[in-house]
This record gives structure tokens, C-alpha cells and sequence, in this order.
């Protein structure tokens, strides 16, 4: 039985079980509230193939510690052996051409062209097979998936039959190239073709003597050929000039005829190494190392033991990707710290407006996700619980300005969305009953909380109402409620200024110029600190 | 590859990026002022323009372009005039260059015909430029026009350029009465026929019996070697024009590629001497107003700036009036010394000629780093990857951000890019606050200057700050950094009614507070408005 070689899941069974509940579930929360959607397109700009395929993986979140931990394997190989991601790549570019070449060979041209097309697919197989398996042997790989695949190659390449077929392969490609040059005479006024063999000096030729002198005049490299391909399967003339070097070269079309027959049938295409797995893997480490060239920082997330989340210096990967799209770097984006523990699972966000709530939730709900696709998130250290749904109340963007029967659907909406909760759910709630009267809105936000503890689900709830955190934070009968503030502080003409922190009390003010000299990072030690990431001035053993 | 190589030696690489915040550093020393005096063609101007924010980074280029503009400045009636007509002349073979084969029905015979012709335009313009050169070697004294006549002469009377245009024009002459086109084939991915190489035009048909096959087969034992398909089926004749096309139309974009690199030569050739014309008329205009100008010299190892009769160009030229009609007030020469680690902080009231003192340091540097002469009695200075001006913003462009914010965010910026090597003159730079908070933040601004070890001059009204200098710089030493701030002065004497009179001379000299405080009331408001 031929080795399972998938790289993203463990198991075909974890495959299998995600694929019957793509489709059944609605990705919409993650997608479009968690700004998700932003993320995944920036990630898989560059991606041709196989496009919304990938886009599942992300909409689609797993429920099962084993293939998350797989993925993070992966994750976290690339990151710590630097030549992997070369190999990966080049690795995953040859797949398709194998595959494509080999598939050509099957289109049933002419017997002498299909058979050029095995032995071409057998050439790349061969330089592929000992690529991956030379330039993997020595590296410390640690992830399942790749020691998995590692070993397939050894298998292959240290097997009889592929050394055969490559001592073959080789030589009758060479002899075939030979077999298949030569002079074309063109004739005129009357027309006659004629095919010569010859010694060919590129000296001797038109072009040769043009891009020889000139070489001093040319600002790009001048080939002296001319490409002459055409897209057709097989040209009448192609197959009128293949008769002749049978002809010329009789040996070596009958050795390619017997290859042929040999290795038709050959594994070229292994079942379950598929381009798409890899570029999952690449385009995510990509877009990575993008936003980790301009300060900001991903680690890969530890799977919680203990049944508790602790994440540090979380923030907004949507909001990442923006600041970078404009040039930016990370010091225009603030991270934060949160936790959920058996104490603390729900987290009333209060705060200004504009203050980042919404913000700090959407980065909380974008950790939850990436994390449990099996990626690197964006924070400086993580543990995270596995949930088994990822939901999120956001106040629909078409209904902004407010009608009679909004609080109403709202209601129905989270009722309906309660249903299949359980206690290892996860929830955000951004703004619920915005149109509700304050007192009403306060009441159904205290009704929803209880019945959210008594679930035992885990919670962000960002409301403008602050008195929920007042009361609630204290109160007994609501134990497990924890109150967090998006900070500001006081300026001088009494505005407060937002320092988008979320925090769990209030800090205190600073002077309003050095404040903005903070912000804008031209105090002296920001100005410090940026000077030792030019690598201009040394980096203080004091200063981490 | 073929370059003129007027204004970077061969071998030194050529710095092509512009100064970050070059468009401030144009508006706020004023440099259109002075790339103004460039009436003649547009086209300078903008060259100018290009080279004086894409200045030089090293000693060697400035010397060697100061050769090329003494040489340009002597002969600008005679040598100059020629080389500029001939390099004009570009535009309209390029012109000719654009349109061959742009005409879809013409055959590629007459496309490559056309190839031709255009390709020999451009060799008749070499060969003039050559002989151009030849003749007037003997008057150029520059490194950079010797060279360049060198290199020319070399190319022209070389045997590959002899080779080259007999190809060229064998091309021409066979294509008339071509018999035959031999090309060599080979077959690639999947057994098909992938790459073709032109290697004859012949008049004569080729044939097994004839020379042809002694060329090919040297043993002639085997008759397969030389297979004649003398009636071609129907199904191959396309197949085969195709073939005949493919090598002409290579055989074409070679020929344009060689001239699409001579254009470029001349192109390149053109915006050099176009600068060098530019730099001299302003030069020009400077010294018929009756203005000194003198030749930079580059300090290597250490970071400073000294001058003598150092005067701002763009003020000059505002004015427009002959020295000898010009008073004390209009235009002021200014002596100044820079040593390493100094940042000069410059006080005193408004209309003090401190902004002018500035601009007149900076564009002394721009123009000492173009490689043409500047406007003082002498000037010696180090090489800046940057010259950096803080000058403040007119209007508030971002509403939400507020000005000092925008003013701090813009130094950020700065200090992403510059380095000890910089240059860095503030203009009133944190005014935008309370001094007392002016001064604290220009105290952590200017520490961070005197880290980098890049030259600084700060024109402020932060008495606080400039008035706490020995404190300052006692701390940089308790630091271990190699820095200081020294005062300048506006050079001021107050008249017995209470109003000033102005020298308008920067000398060193102790922030003074009390005499001007009225001033300094009235230029916070203005600045705070």
C-alpha cells in the first residue's frame, strides 16, 4: 500500500470528518466579522492554484488537538530550520510540472513524442526525489509530517529499480538531445527542406556575430536562438523531421521505444503530495516574514494542557496587514495580554470609543482561529484551549442607522446562535443591543451574561455599557465575569487620548508634549531602541 | 556595457536614490530659486533638478565631476555647443527606432531591412561623436572627457566594430537575393522543435552535392546524414515560414537592441552634458550679479563644515540686484566652523538671518555634492548621505494628528533613514509647544543627533534649551557620547528706544533672553496660531 503523505493532516480521517463539515457550517463570523477574509486574501495573494481550497482551511477551523499540533510541527520547522523553506518551495513547484509532463505523455501524439515525455517526467522525478531527499537528510526536522515524507524518499531513492531507471533515464536523454539537433537548410525558388548533421559553432552564425561584437552596446543578455515553439501537441512537421532522425539515429529511438514500455506505469505522482498542502505552509510563512520585517511578531501557540488561555502582546492581524499595506511598521498597532481561566471566561470590554475594542476582540477571535488552523499567530507568547465553535454576534454593517424591528431580530439572531453552544464554545460579542434604550440594553446584556455562565462558554463581550462591568465584576452570582477597560488617559484640554491598551484599570496621565513625543516614538529611548534596530548603535546586554 | 560615465568614474558605483525627503529639502532651501536661472530648455532644468537631490556620496566622484564642469565652463561656446547638437540628435532616430515594424503588413524582410537602416543611423552618430571628440582632445583637461574620448575612439576603430557593421550591412545586401536561410535546429521538452539559430543567409541554394556537404560531413561515409525533402508537403510549408519568420524577427530584435543601447548612450550622454550646461549657467548668473563662488574641497575623515563668505544663492537671486548695489540688509556673508560632534544651536530674533543662515549651509552642501562650485570664498566639507531640513510645515495637513504631533511623526521618519553622516538643519523645530516642553523634548532629540554623531545645525527659540547647553553636554560626556552643542547667535545690538538693529551675522556667542523677549512672545504666537 502506497504511504499516506499528506502534510496537513495526520490521518485521512481527520480529512474526511473536516471535509463533511465544510459546507455545513456558516464561515461568515470568521470570515467577514474576525476580518479573516483580509488576512487569507493577503496570504494567498500570489496563490494560482487551489485557491478557495486554502481559503477553507482558514474558514473552516479543526476541533482536534492532533492535526492542529501536526500543522504546528510543520510551522514551527520552517521557522527554526532556515533552508527548509527554499526546499519546500522548489520541492512544490516540481510536483505539478511531474504530474503535467506525465499527463502529456498520455495525449497520444506520436509514439516517439510520448515516449520523450515519460522519459522527461522520469528525469524530473529523479532530480526531485534525490533533491528532497538529499537536502532534507541532514536537517533536524521534528514534524511528523516531514520525517514522514523524508522517509518515503529514502525509501524511493535508495530502492534498485529507481537507480536503474535513473542510470537509463540519463544517458538516453543525453543521446536523444544529440539525435534531435541539427541544420536546417531552407531553400528557395524552388523550395527544398533539407535536415544535415553537423558540427554547429555558434561563432559561425549570424546571430553569434552580432551579439559577439555588440555584447558592449547591449544593456540585457542577447540569446543568439530563437525560440520556435508552438503550443500544438504535434506539428506535421515535427513529425515529418522525427522520421528522419529515426532514420539518422536508428539506436537511440528504439532504446527510448523500450523505455517506453518500461516505465509507463512508474509512481511519477504520488498520491497525497499535492502543491496545494505546501503552499498552504509557504504563502502563510510568507506573509509572515512581510510583517515580521517590519517589527511586528508571531510565535506558534502552545495547545493548553491545563484548560486555560494565556496570550501575550495579541494583536490585530487585520489591522497589521493595513498599517503594512500602507507602509507602515509595527509601532502603529498595540498588542495586549488576556486571559480565560475557570475564574475568568467572561470578558466585558468597556471603554471610549475608537479606543480599541472592536479591535482588541477581533484580535482575540483571529488568535482563536489561526491557532486552531494550526498557524503561527500574531502575539509575542501563547497557550491556547481548543474550542469547538467560533462565534461572533458583530451588529450588522446594512443596518446601521437603526429601525423598530433590529433589537428584536438581534435577539432571535443570538437565540438561534445559542442553540448548538456548549461549554467549550467561543463567542464574541461586539456591541449587542446598541439599539436598545441604555436601561434595556443594560438588562438584556445581564440576562445574556448569566445564561452565557451558566453554559460555561467562553466569552468576549465589547459593549459601550459600562455599567455591566461595574456591576457585574462584583456581583456573586456572576462569578467567572472580569472587566477589562480600552485605556485612556487625560490631555490637557481635557479630552481623553486613547492609547488603544486594554487593560484592567485605569492608568495615569502623562505630560501632554513628552505623551506625544511617546506617540509619535521620538522619546530617547524609542529613538534608542530604533537606532540599535538599525543596527547603528549596539544593543545593551540591559535593555531585552 | 557602453556609458559616458560624465558624472561617476568607471568603476565607482553611482549613487542613483534620491536624498529621502528630497521634495522638502528642494522646498525649504528654496533650490527652485536657483534652478530657475536655467531659462534654456526644460529638459536641463529637470536634469539639474535630478542630480541635486541624487547628490554624489564620495570624494572621488565630486572631484571628478568638478574636473568635468571646469572643462564644460571653458568651452561652453565651442566643444559644448557641438557635443549638444550632436546628442540632440538622438530623438530623431529614436523616433525612427520606434516605428520599425510598427506597420503590421510590411514583411519581415523589409521589417528587418528597416532594422537595418535604423541600426546604421545610430553607427553615422556614433562615428560623428568620435570623430567630435578626436578633434577637440586636446583641449579637455578633466579626467571624465578624456575617458570618455578614449573609450569612444577605442570602440569606434576597434575590429569588433568593423566586424560588427560588415554584419549589419551583409544582412542588408543578402536579404535582396536570398536563395537560402541555414539554421541550426534543436529539439527540446517532449520532442518538439523549441530553438532556432540563423546561421547563413546564402544566395545559393544548399545542396548535398555541393560545398555544403564538405562543410558538414567530414567523414561523408553516411548518406542519412544529409536528407533533401525536395517536394514539401502541404501539411509542413506553414510550419516551415513560421521557422523563416521566427529567425528573421531575432535577427530584428537584435538589431534593435543594439540600438536601443546605443540610444541609451546617447540618452545618458545627453543628461550629462545638459547638466553640466546647467550647473554652468547658474554659475554664470551668480557671478555676473558680482557673487563669489569657489570650488568645495571634501573632508575625508572627519564629520564638519567649515566656510568663509558662505552666503545663501536663492536670496541672491530673489533679490536679483549687482552686488555693488546691494546693502548690508540684503545680503550677509557668514564665517562658520563645525568641528566633529558639533551641533550648533543658533538663537536670536526673528528676521535675525537665521533661516538664510541655514539655506545658505545647506545648499552649499547640495551644490558641493553635484560636484560644481558654491557660493562662498571657500568651503570645505564633509560628504552627507543626507541633508536633512526640519523646517516647519505651513499648514496643518492632518487635522486629527495636531502640530507638534505632525512635527515629532516627521522627525521619526527622519530618524528611520539618517545617519552619523547626515546633515540635519531644524528651523524653530518643536515651537509648536510650550518651551519649557520644546526644551525637554529637543534635549532627548538632540541627544539622540549627538548618538549618531551626524552634523547638526538647530536655528531655535527654546531658550530654556539653548541656555542649559554646558548641562547638556556634561551629561552627553557623563554618557561617554561624543557630542556638544555650542551657541551661535544672531549678531545684535539693541538701539536706546528699545528696537534692534541686526547684523545678521551667526557668531558664537550666550543665548540671550531677556533684551529680545518681546520678540520671542510674538514669534510663539505666530508659530503657535
Amino acid at each position: 500500500m502506497a504511504d499516506y503523505l499528506s502534510i496537513i493532516w495526520p490521518d485521512d480521517k481527520y480529512r474526511t470528518e473536516w471535509e463533511e463539515r465544510v459546507g455545513q457550517e456558516f464561515s461568515g463570523s470568521i470570515k467577514r466579522d474576525l476580518n479573516a477574509e483580509r488576512i487569507v486574501n493577503a496570504v494567498f495573494a500570489r496563490t494560482k492554484k487551489d485557491k478557495d481550497k486554502l481559503e477553507r482551511l482558514f474558514y473552516y477551523p479543526l476541533r482536534d488537538a492532533d492535526p492542529i499540533a501536526f500543522r504546528l510541527e510543520v510551522m514551527q520547522d520552517i521557522r527554526t530550520i532556515p533552508a527548509l523553506f527554499e526546499i519546500l518551495s522548489e520541492f512544490s513547484k516540481a510536483i505539478p510540472e511531474i504530474r503535467d509532463t506525465y499527463a502529456k505523455s498520455l495525449e497520444n501524439r506520436n509514439p516517439e513524442q510520448d515516449a520523450a515525455r515519460v522519459l522527461e517526467a522520469a528525469c524530473m522525478y529523479i532530480s526531485t526525489a534525490n533533491f528532497f531527499y538529499d537536502s532534507t537528510k541532514d536537517l533536524d526536522i521534528k514534524s511528523r509530517a516531514l520525517i514522514r515524507m523524508r522517509k518515503h524518499f529514502e525509501d524511493v531513492v535508495s530502492s534498485d529499480s529507481f537507480k536503474e531507471m535513473s542510470e537509463t533515464a540519463l544517458k538516453l536523454q543525453a543521446d536523444l538531445k544529440d539525435a534531435s539537433s541539427f541544420f536546417m537548410a531552407l531553400n528557395s525558388g524552388p523550395s527544398s527542406l533539407g535536415i544535415v548533421r553537423g558540427t554547429f559553432n555558434v561563432d559561425d552564425s549570424i546571430t553569434g556575430k552580432l551579439v559577439k561584437n555588440a555584447d558592449i552596446l547591449f544593456r540585457n543578455v542577447q540569446k543568439t536562438n530563437c525560440s520556435i515553439y508552438n503550443s500544438v501537441p504535434t506539428t506535421a512537421l515535427e513529425v515529418q523531421l522525427i522520421d528522419c532522425f529515426k532514420k539518422q539515429k536508428p539506436e537511440v529511438f528504439s532504446r527510448l521505444a523500450d523505455f517506453r514500455v518500461k516505465y509507463a506505469d512508474y509512481p511519477f505522482t504520488e498520491d497525497g503530495i499535492t502543491e496545494y498542502e505546501f503552499e498552504f505552509y509557504l504563502a502563510y510563512i510568507s506573509f509572515v516574514r512581510q510583517l515580521e520585517e517590519r517589527g511586528f511578531v508571531f510565535c506558534v501557540p502552545r495547545i493548553s494542557q491545563n484548560n486555560e488561555e494565556r496570550v501575550f502582546g495579541v494583536y490585530d492581524l487585520g489591522l497589521a496587514q493595513e498599517v503594512f499595506e500602507q507602509g507602515g511598521n509595527s509601532t502603529r498597532v498595540v498588542g495586549n495580554d488576556f486571559q480565560i481561566t475557570q475564574d475568568e471566561r467572561v470578558l466585558i470590554i468597556t471603554g471610549p470609543n475608537q479606543g480599541g475594542k472592536t479591535t482588541f476582540a477581533r484580535s482575540v477571535g483571529l488568535f482563536q482561529v489561526l491557532a486552531q488552523v494550526g498557524c503561527l499567530v500574531a502575539a509575542r507568547e501563547a497557550s491556547f484551549m481548543i474550542m469547538d465553535k467560533m462565534l461572533s454576534q458583530f451588529p450588522e454593517r446594512e443596518n446601521v442607522g437603526g429601525n423598530k424591528g433590529r433589537l428584536s431580530e438581534e435577539i432571535i439572531r443570538i437565540a438561534e446562535m445559542l442553540r448548538g453552544v456548549t461549554k467549550d464554545s467561543f463567542i464574541i460579542f461586539n456591541e449587542s443591543f446598541a439599539s436598545a434604550r441604555r436601561a434595556d440594553g443594560a438588562e438584556l446584556g445581564r440576562q445574556l451574561i448569566k445564561i452565557l455562565l451558566d453554559i460555561g462558554c467562553k466569552v468576549l463581550f465589547v459593549t459601550h455599557l459600562y455599567e455591566l462591568s461595574q456591576e457585574l465584576d462584583e456581583d456573586p452570582n456572576f462569578e467567572g465575569v472580569v472587566s477589562f477597560m480600552a485605556e485612556a488617559v487625560e490631555t490637557e484640554d481635557g479630552s481623553g487620548r486613547r492609547t488603544y491598551k486594554i487593560i484592567r484599570k485605569t492608568s495615569t496621565g502623562l505630560v501632554f508634549a513628552m505623551d506625544i513625543a511617546k506617540r509619535t516614538g521620538v522619546t530617547y529611548g524609542q529613538i534608542q531602541k530604533l537606532l540599535q534596530e538599525r543596527k547603528i548603535l549596539p544593543v545593551k546586554e540591559a535593555s531585552k | 556595457m557602453f556609458e559616458p560615465n560624465l558624472m561617476n568614474p568607471a568603476g565607482v558605483e553611482a549613487n542613483v536614490n534620491p536624498m529621502p525627503f528630497s521634495q522638502t529639502l528642494v522646498r525649504d532651501l528654496n533650490l527652485d530659486r536657483i534652478m530657475d536661472r536655467i531659462t534654456r530648455q526644460g529638459y536641463i532644468r529637470d536634469t539639474v533638478a535630478r542630480y541635486i537631490t541624487t547628490p554624489a556620496l564620495d570624494s572621488r566622484t565630486i572631484y571628478y565631476r568638478q574636473g568635468v564642469y571646469k572643462d564644460f565652463e571653458r568651452l561652453k561656446d565651442t566643444f559644448v555647443e557641438e557635443i549638444f547638437r550632436t546628442v540632440n540628435k538622438t530623438t530623431n532616430i529614436d523616433t525612427s527606432r520606434r516605428g520599425v515594424g510598427t506597420q503590421s503588413k510590411i514583411n519581415v524582410f523589409e521589417q528587418v531591412k528597416e532594422a537595418v537602416n535604423v541600426t546604421n543611423q545610430y553607427f553615422d552618430l556614433l562615428n560623428e561623436l568620435c570623430e567630435q571628440l578626436r578633434s577637440n582632445r586636446n583641449t579637455f583637461e578633466s579626467e571624465g572627457l578624456i575617458s570618455l574620448t578614449e573609450k569612444v575612439i577605442a570602440y569606434v576603430d576597434s575590429g569588433e566594430y568593423k566586424e560588427l557593421r560588415e554584419t549589419v550591412n551583409g544582412i542588408a545586401d543578402s536579404l535582396y537575393n536570398s536563395k537560402a536561410l541555414k539554421v541550426w535546429v534543436e529539439f527540446g521538452s517532449g520532442l518538439k522543435a523549441s530553438v532556432a539559430t540563423l546561421c547563413d543567409i546564402s544566395e545559393k541554394q544548399i545542396m548535398p552535392e555541393g560545398l555544403f556537404s564538405k562543410l558538414f560531413s567530414k567523414d561523408k561515409g553516411d548518406a542519412n546524414d544529409f536528407i533533401l525533402i525536395k517536394n514539401i508537403p502541404d501539411g509542413i510549408t506553414n510550419d516551415l515560414e513560421n521557422i523563416k519568420k521566427e529567425v528573421l524577427l531575432h535577427i530584428k530584435s537584435i538589431l534593435a537592441a543594439m540600438s536601443a543601447g546605443i540610444s541609451r548612450f546617447f540618452g545618458d550622454l545627453r543628461t550629462e552634458v545638459s547638466f553640466y550646461m546647467g550647473m554652468v549657467k547658474i554659475i554664470e548668473k551668480i557671478t555676473e550679479l558680482g557673487m563669489p563662488v569657489c570650488m568645495p574641497t571634501v573632508s575625508e575623515d572627519k564629520r564638519i563644515m567649515t566656510a568663509k563668505g558662505l552666503y545663501d544663492m536663492s536670496m541672491v537671486f530673489a533679490l536679483n540686484k549687482p552686488k555693488e548695489r546691494m546693502t548690508e540688509d540684503d545680503v550677509v556673508f557668514n564665517d562658520l566652523v563645525m568641528n566633529e560632534g558639533d551641533m550648533l544651536i543658533i538663537t536670536g530674533p526673528n528676521q535675525g538671518g537665521k533661516t538664510t543662515f541655514l539655506r545658505a549651509a545647506g545648499i552649499a552642501q547640495v551644490l558641493m555634492q553635484c560636484g560644481a562650485p558654491v557660493p562662498a570664498e571657500s568651503f570645505h566639507s564633509s560628504i552627507s548621505d543626507i541633508v536633512y531640513t526640519h523646517f516647519p510645515e505651513e499648514e496643518d495637513k492632518d487635522m486629527k494628528y495636531g502640530k507638534l504631533a505632525e512635527e515629532l511623526a516627521r522627525l521619526r521618519e527622519a530618524f528611520e533613514v539618517i545617519t552619523g553622516d547626515s546633515l540635519v538643519l531644524l528651523n524653530d523645530s518643536f515651537a509648536t509647544t510650550t518651551t519649557k516642553e520644546g526644551s525637554v523634548i529637543a534635549v532627548d532629540i538632540t541627544k539622540a543627533f549627538a548618538v549618531l554623531g551626524c552634523r547638526v545645525i538647530f536655528v531655535s527659540h527654546l531658550f530654556e534649551y539653548a541656555s542649559t547647553t554646558d548641562t547638556f553636554n556634561a551629561n552627553l560626556a557623563a554618557e561617554g557620547i561624543n557630542g556638544r552643542a555650542v551657541n551661535f547667535i544672531c549678531d545684535c545690538i539693541e538701539n536706546e528706544d528699545g528696537s534692534i538693529k541686526r547684523t545678521y551675522k551667526i557668531i558664537p556667542g550666550v543665548p540671550q533672553q531677556k533684551v529680545f523677549a518681546k520678540e520671542f512672545e510674538q514669534a510663539f504666537a505666530a508659530a503657535r496660531k
